[in-house]
């Protein structure tokens, strides 16, 4: 398992509750397909709370993904709508649950240079 | 040439093709059966004998439907057939042809009829800008049908065709052997499937439907808006248009099945915008509620969470446009979806209280809360580019990015008098009042719906002191109107525009400022007699067929009036109302985009500006919002309050069946408001006016 999907799943296991999730109920289920087999991360979310585990249950939308992938984009490397419009990720069952959940992933870290000079300005103000 | 193709459609899928039902596209050539933005057939053409066929008619049966009534050869003087073909085509998961041949003939006829297939996949940002493919092509026959095949690293979309009756397939298409009796009739029905992503796998999209569901659909959507009433034919007539083709402009985004959005233009732009769904959201909130409700849940879905340049994503931010075809899914274009737009976030909390205001669903209110408070965290952490408290743009995708992020986007409509250009970043004046808006607006729904009277004064403050210092800043004195953007040294960009319009519809104008705009809105530097050009006349770039620098646009014109009655302008809201719904006329109640600024009394019918996609929906939506505002709706608590002004010419409007909090009430119009010199309301119906060739018919929103 690498370090920074283990990272994302403990973090959001830690915080139990994610305001982004609020509105969502369901479980989903990450298949994530290395080496070694597929690993599973499940994730039922009930109005924004959180519980992750590894213990089988029923999925309301299933996610299946290369290790290597998954880990560019909980690390910001990669962006999840457009790998899922590549065929990178598959997506099967409820489609509102993964739109929501994707908003979690980190966005590129180069990005937003420009951005903090105009917040700094602003501040200055 | 555009003007003689055929488009029907349901959705995002699409077909356009010639007037014989062919479709021979070369890369750049906008006909094809599309689907999720990809092209999947590029070429479709028949042949009987080795040889093309003619078109006699089309009847365009509803937006998702047509009929092409064909005969051999390519006859030009007069034809002597005596075989007749009809193929009827609905969009489907791809499309459905019953293709028919007819001998009239007292002899038995044997055909060789060939249906030629094929498939470039383009993305439509591809076909826009004939760009080269980089996948490779496959093709299969299995189980009797054809398969066209593309694939990309992991990207894959196929084309599977098959037929009813036997058929020989090969690569190039189907072939079948026919014999027909005398006065007899051949039949087969060829089905087209766009194969895309479904459940991890390659198949139909699961979100279409059949062509009688789509009509049940449709008498449906008719039957639940409002009935209109009035002496003046005309309106009756326009007011049937834009409810049919919003109801082809409904988009389903694949997260909310069942429930619809309006997308922003027919074929083109049907998919998700965050400014065009949101103001056509808003024209349509009295007549059609629940596109509002789906706009909001749809685009706080999608709204921006993290800091990423290539997307101009911030947290916060509403989309601006999403697209799902290959360049989308390589990053070779920013739309997964792409946040360039400054308007959508501000305008986002509008429609939300807007939506409440006519509806009384604090359910949804409450569920978007979170939604609205980091839209308004955006507004003032994320969008104040300049640090001197107002709104402004400047793109972080210096490549694929929009340069202008207002609804005039266009690289010439920010300009000062001289018509120089200004740098970035820009504020325009309008957003200002957007900002403004939606702090005002949110401060009601703190208070009533969020129970949180701290963040309400909070907003309150923020408003007043905001409109304070706009009222200062933006105010170009030896003009008497609001410049339409600072630039980054703070310096007023001094054209007088259409936009002051929206900063009366904002609420932001203080009341003698707002009379000195009036005054100019209906001057004749910015009145043509139609509408409001979006820019003066006499400004340095005015040109009246410029995109954005004189061209008089419906939707900017239906902001407008309402900024009008804001102010209490009645009269002057009328008068706009009658200009471009007497030009509606000349495009059988189908509003273009825009149409040329030249003055009334010269042209005296409205030259319409050539675009691409017709309908749009914000055109579509503006004589809905025109109604509206001649009949002064109001909601004020759970009452609709009526305060009608309808222009001279128009002796009565009712309209019945008000949907919102009260239930379902209906509105009367008698009022007459005299115009002065203005001139009448066309009134004939029937052959158009001199001077204009219109190939539409009434009976097809998609033609």
């Amino acid at each position: 398992m690498s370090e920074a999907t283990k990272a994302f799943f403990e973090s959001l296991a830690a915080r139990e509750y994610e305001p982004l999730l609020h509105a969502c109920s369901g479980t989903l289920r990450f298949d994530l397909k290395g080496r070694g087999g597929v690993e599973h991360w499940f994730v039922r979310v009930t109005k924004g709370d959180v519980a992750v585990s590894h213990r089988r249950s029923k999925a309301d939308c299933v996610v299946r993904v290369d290790e290597g992938t998954f880990d560019r984009v909980v690390s910001g490397g990669m962006n999840a709508i457009a790998a899922a419009l590549r065929g990178e990720i598959a997506i099967e069952g409820e489609l509102p649950l993964i739109i929501a959940f994707q908003r979690l992933f980190p966005g590129p870290s180069a990005s937003g240079e420009r951005r903090s000079k105009a917040g700094d300005a602003r501040r200055r103000r | 040439m555009t003007g003689d193709l055929v488009k029907i459609l349901d959705g995002n899928t699409f077909v356009v093709s010639d007037p014989r039902g062919d479709i021979d596209a070369s890369l750049s050539d906008p006909t094809g059966l599309f689907s999720w933005d990809t092209r999947f057939l590029s070429r479709w053409v028949l042949t009987i004998d080795g040889k093309r066929l003619s078109s006699l008619s089309v009847d365009d049966l509803q937006y998702y439907e047509t009929r092409f009534f064909l005969v051999p050869g390519s006859g030009t003087v007069y034809i002597d057939a005596k075989l007749s073909v009809i193929r009827q085509r609905a969009v489907s998961d791809g499309f459905h042809e019953q293709l028919t041949i007819l001998n009239h003939d007292d002899r038995p006829v044997d055909l060789e009829v060939h249906i030629e297939a094929g498939s470039d996949f383009a993305d439509l940002f591809e076909v826009k800008d004939a760009l080269e493919k980089k996948g490779d092509y496959g093709h299969r026959v299995e189980d009797g049908r054809l398969v066209l095949a593309y694939r990309r690293e992991a990207f894959s979309r196929e084309t599977w065709i098959s037929a009813s009756t036997p058929a020989k397939v090969d690569r190039a298409g189907l072939t079948f052997r026919v014999h027909i009796e005398p006065h007899g009739e051949w039949t087969t029905d060829l089905h087209v499937v766009a194969a895309q992503y479904v459940d991890g796998g390659l198949g139909p999209d699961r979100g279409t439907s059949r062509a009688s569901d789509m009509k049940r659909g449709l008498d449906r959507w008719l039957a639940d808006a409002p009935r209109l009433e009035s002496d003046w034919d005309w309106l009756r007539v326009t007011y049937e248009r834009s409810l049919v083709d919003l109801a082809a402009l409904r988009f389903s985004p694949r997260s909310l099945p069942g429930a619809s959005l309006p997308a922003a233009g027919l074929p083109w732009f049907m998919t998700m915008f965050g400014r065009d769904s949101i103001f056509t959201s808003l024209q349509a909130l009295p007549f059609v509620p629940d596109l509002a409700a789906t706009t909001l849940r749809a685009l706080a879905e999608r709204q921006g969470t993290r800091i990423d340049d290539f997307r101009d994503e911030d947290p916060g931010r509403i989309l601006h446009e999403m697209r799902f075809g290959e360049m989308t899914a390589f990053e070779e274009r920013p739309h997964s979806p792409y946040y360039g737009s400054v308007d959508a976030t501000p305008l986002f909390v509008v429609l939300l209280d807007e939506y409440e205001r006519w509806t009384g669903d604090r359910s949804l209110v409450r569920e978007l809360e979170l939604e609205a408070r980091a839209a308004l965290h955006w507004i003032d952490e994320y969008a104040d580019l300049m640090g001197n408290g107002y709104i402004s743009y400047q793109r972080r995708n210096e490549e694929t990015g929009l340069e202008n992020q207002c609804w005039k986007d266009s690289w010439d409509s920010i300009c000062y008098r001289d018509g120089t250009l200004p740098g970035f970043p820009r504020a325009t004046c309008e957003l200002q009042g957007y900002a403004y808006d939606a702090k005002v607006r949110a401060a009601r729904l703190a208070r009533q719906v969020w129970k949180d009277p701290v963040f309400a004064d909070e907003l309150e403050k923020q408003a007043a002191d905001l409109k304070r210092r706009f009222n200062r800043d933006f105010w170009v004195r030896d003009g008497g109107y609001y410049a339409l953007a600072l630039d980054a040294d703070g310096r007023q960009v001094d054209a007088l525009t259409s936009n002051i319009g929206h900063v009366l519809w904002s609420g932001i104008a203080e009341r003698g400022k707002a009379r000195e705009c009036v005054r100019h809105l209906m001057g004749p530097r910015l009145f043509s007699g139609w509408g409001v050009r979006t820019l003066a006349e006499g400004e340095g770039r005015y040109n009246p067929i410029g995109y954005h620098v004189g061209t008089v646009w419906p939707f900017d014109n239906s902001f407008i009036a309402w900024g009008l009655r804001r102010y209490g302008y009645k009269v002057e809201a009328a008068r706009i109302a009658a200009g471009i719904l007497d030009a509606a006329r000349f495009f059988l109640g189908r509003l273009p985009e825009a149409f040329a600024g030249y003055a009334r009394t010269k042209t005296k019918y409205p030259v319409e500006y050539p675009t691409s996609c017709s309908p749009q929906a914000w055109s579509t939506g503006a004589p809905l919002l025109f109604l509206r505002t001649m009949l002064g709706l109001e909601p004020a608590g759970d009452h609709l309050i009526m305060d009608p002004a309808l222009p001279k010419g128009i002796g009565l409007i009712e309209l019945l069946d008000i949907p919102g909090r009260w239930g379902r009430v209906d509105a009367f119009g008698r009022e007459r408001v005299d115009m002065g010199k203005a001139p009448r309301l066309g009134r004939e119906l029937g052959p158009q006016p001199d001077g204009q060739r219109r190939r539409r018919r009434p009976a097809s929103p998609a033609s």
